[in-house]
């Protein structure tokens, strides 16, 4: 899964400038492209997020952290940074197994 | 503060017992405990490097815990952005493939831009085999002078917690 997600990221953001009308449609779009390719991967009996977050680099600082509630032995998730000089955007596909 | 979308969520422990409890609409409930959470974490602190971690870890853990004493059988996904305010801009969306009679998110912001979305997972076991594709959600913190979507003028911090709660 992350190969998709770095697959994904690099071909939509690699010469892009961050603007925030591109950014916004471009969110809305790298998440349904992902989502369908994990979809694709055909596994079944789990339930897919991903979360996609894409910001401006301006000399802040910034922070992501995640907990989960779930079952170890068959939840997982995956995440993946992209950067280029003027944004940067993270992406994380969570899976959780439906019992 | 919004309260996102209908949602119906539980919370599971594996000690936990009960998987036919009730599973009610709840959005003010969660944001509730959720902003609780975050007020009494950072209270009206500035932006300060060397907290970011405490705070973080503190925030989600005891939005977990205080989701957790609510008893109902969801699996939980808590996940947390902390940005400082720079003029910069930060767009996030997510994409969820699951079932949406049981489960749901949401998120809030509170008053120092601490923005927190929480996405509850139903833990209790549907009949359908057929998971419905939720539509797509965005949720757009653009906060660059150009276009913001929220202002918060004396703060310094951004801060955006969400949380996703499954059906087990």
């Amino acid at each position: 899964v992350k190969d998709i997600l770095k697959d994904v990221l690099t071909s939509y953001l690699q010469e892009e400038k961050y603007e925030p009308e591109l950014c916004r449609q471009m969110t809305k779009t790298i998440s349904e492209v992902i989502k369908a390719r994990v979809k694709d991967l055909m596994i079944p009996r789990y339930k897919i997020i991903v979360i996609i977050s894409i910001g401006q680099i301006r000399d802040q600082n910034m922070r992501m952290g995640s907990r989960c509630l779930w079952d170890e032995t068959h939840d997982n998730f995956s995440s993946h940074t992209f950067k280029n000089s003027s944004l940067f955007a993270t992406a994380t596909v969570y899976g959780v197994y439906f019992e | 503060m919004h309260a996102v979308e209908m949602l119906s969520f539980s919370q599971t422990y594996c000690e936990l017992n009960y998987f036919h409890s009730q599973t009610t609409f709840v959005v003010d409930e969660i944001t509730t405990v959720i902003k609780e959470a975050v007020e009494s974490t950072i209270g009206n602190s500035s932006y300060q490097h060397s907290q970011i971690n405490q705070w973080m870890s503190s925030i989600v853990e005891s939005s977990l815990s205080q989701l957790t004493k609510l008893g109902k059988p969801f699996k939980y996904i808590v996940t947390c952005i902390i940005l400082q305010k720079n003029g910069a801009g930060l767009h996030t969306a997510s994409s969820c493939f699951w079932d949406n009679s049981t489960d749901g998110k949401t998120y809030c912001k509170t008053g120092q831009a601490f923005h927190i979305s929480f996405f509850f997972f139903n833990a209790k076991r549907t009949k359908s085999k057929h998971n419905r594709e939720i539509a797509f959600n965005e949720t757009d913190f653009c906060f660059s002078t150009g276009s913001c979507k929220v202002r918060w003028e004396n703060k310094t911090i951004y801060c955006i917690v969400s949380v996703f709660g499954l059906a087990i």
